[in-house]
């Protein structure tokens, strides 16, 4: 498993779509934190880095974020040295978890990104720490672990880049559709229980105790993905 | 018996197709085994099935006694189809990067390239090789981290006569000099029988014998070719001495599997009844034609 990880490490840095998702998202936060400011001259509120950090990371893993998780977890199958790698004896399972862990490594990468690149952007507006926000960022990075887990395992289930790419794309915003069509029919709230759903409620009031709802939620989510993801795997051809 | 290899009742079916239909498979240590069999007789699938790239409907693989490929899968080299090569790398970069899950260091790759005759290639780009090229890098991969089995698929696909040369005394060297025991698939049988120590003949997913390549030599069955005119009245001379389900006609040969000993009469009968005799000789079954025969082709 450790050799499984060193050789995902490798692939991540030497992945050119790590870095422009990197770059890309770079240069997005520039352009809103310029977009911002005309904003607050045109008299709206102004972000200060804590808020900035948070606003950045509950977008995360983005659209640029999902694509990268398709590329990287399915860069074996596309070149087809998944084969070197499964017939020398390792399962496809540990192949999937270290795709897990090198692939949230790379999304946590950008996070980090946000966090320097906000202070030295809306540093000069102050910090504007309240304790809530402490709470805010650890569902975040819980919600980006368990996103990065759930868009991997279909990236790798899938495993096709165009197929995989159009799935976790659509997939999640159908179902988000398909939820305020029941909510408009029926007037019963699903969406804020569906994975992509369950942090921007939470940061509608990102208090202590609604914490537990969320963590729970998303342990529910990664319990299911694991489990599920690895049934339909184990049996998957490798070509 | 130091088994390297051992299959239990291999089933594999794709709907309702039953690919791999009871395979029973024992390779043991030092073994060249070839696999041999028609295009889609499931040589393929039976290699994938014990490299757990694709799960048998049924059965069981072990390893070295009684293990599984999880537990020894380091030991175990294998260029399946085409090589799982990343194109867009070098071939130092390809055996780099896998020589970090195999556990293998820089001096085992680079004795690797200069093994399989890629040296002065091994910053070249694998997608400017040649199919010949990539073969070799193939083997070089499945060869990296010092495996003690090998199972190789059509291995000298796309080889010029001179790479094909090659291959085989790299094959016969590795098993000599360390040991390691091999699994070649290939449908160039007489390539195959130049290194091979067993075979395993497969047809329409059983197999149907395996066979020490010694056994086979004897199997194969000793005859005397004759090459005359007049076939037909020639046939019936030598039906007088040889049985008629001996004697088979190819093309403008005649050839008898029994009663060798009496072929200078049968010439000399033959002179005799007017009909000129070009040559006789004796001969041997080709692997290729004991395999036609075993799969009734």
């Amino acid at each position: 498993m450790k050799r499984l990880l060193r050789l995902q490490i490798r692939n991540l840095f030497h992945s050119k779509m790590f870095y422009f998702y990197l770059i890309f998202n770079s240069i997005m936060v520039v352009v809103g934190y310029f977009l911002s400011n005309i904003m607050t001259e045109l008299g709206g509120t102004t972000t200060k880095v804590f808020q900035s950090i948070i606003n950045l990371m509950s977008s995360e893993p983005d659209f640029i974020g999902q694509i990268f998780i398709i590329v990287f977890v399915c860069s074996e199958f596309h070149s087809g040295t998944i084969k070197n790698i499964i017939g020398r004896g390792y399962t496809r399972f540990q192949l999937l978890l270290s795709k897990y862990v090198v692939a949230t490594i790379g999304v946590l990468c950008t996070n980090i990104l946000y966090v320097i690149i906000s202070f030295i952007l809306y540093g000069k507006y102050g910090i504007g720490f309240e304790t809530n926000m402490i709470y805010s960022i650890i569902i975040c990075l819980i919600a980006i672990v368990v996103l990065t887990i759930f868009y991997s395992t279909i990236a790798f289930v899938l495993e096709k880049n165009l197929i995989g790419i159009l799935t976790i794309i659509f997939l999640p915003r159908v179902i988000d559709l398909s939820f305020l069509a029941i909510y408009n029919f029926f007037k019963v709230e699903l969406d804020s229980y569906w994975i992509t759903g369950i942090l921007p409620k939470f940061l509608d009031n990102p208090t202590l105790g609604n914490m537990i709802q969320p963590i729970i939620l998303f342990i529910i989510y990664l319990i299911i993905i694991v489990f599920v993801g690895n049934r339909i795997i184990w049996r998957k051809e490798i070509k | 018996m130091d088994l390297i290899l051992e299959t239990n009742g291999i089933i594999k079916k794709y709907g309702n197709k039953t690919v791999l239909n009871n395979i029973n498979m024992k390779i043991k240590r030092g073994d060249i085994y070839g696999f041999i069999g028609k295009n889609g007789a499931g040589k393929t699938t039976f290699m994938r099935v014990v490299l757990s790239l694709t799960r048998p409907t049924n059965g069981e693989v072990y390893f070295f006694g009684d293990k599984k490929i999880e537990d020894v899968g380091l030991k175990v080299g294998s260029l399946i189809e085409s090589p799982g090569l990343d194109f867009s790398l070098s071939a130092y970069e390809n055996l780099k990067r896998f020589s970090i899950i195999y556990g293998a260091d820089d001096e085992n790759i680079y004795e690797l390239l200069k093994l399989v005759g890629l040296s002065n290639a091994k910053d070249k780009k694998v997608k400017n090789f040649s199919l010949g090229m990539k073969q070799r890098l193939g083997i070089a991969v499945a060869l990296l981290g010092n495996p003690e089995f090998v199972l190789l698929d059509e291995p000298i696909n796309g080889l010029d006569p001179e790479g094909i040369k090659e291959i085989r005394d790299m094959i016969l060297k590795l098993n000599k000099e360390k040991n390691i025991t091999f699994l070649i698939s290939s449908h160039l049988l007489d390539e195959l029988s130049k290194v091979v120590t067993r075979y395993g003949i497969i047809n329409n997913g059983v197999l149907i014998e395996e066979i020490d390549a010694k056994e086979l030599e004897d199997k194969c069955k000793n005859k005397v070719v004759f090459e005359c005119d007049n076939q037909k009245k020639a046939i019936d001379i030598i039906k007088k001495t040889v049985p008629e389900e001996d004697i088979e006609i190819k093309k403008d040969k005649i050839e008898i599997t029994s009663h060798l000993k009496e072929a200078s009469k049968i010439n000399k009968d033959l002179v005799k009844g007017g009909i000129l005799v070009n040559a006789f000789y004796p001969n041997k079954d080709s692997l290729e034609e004991y395999f036609m025969k075993r799969i009734g082709g």
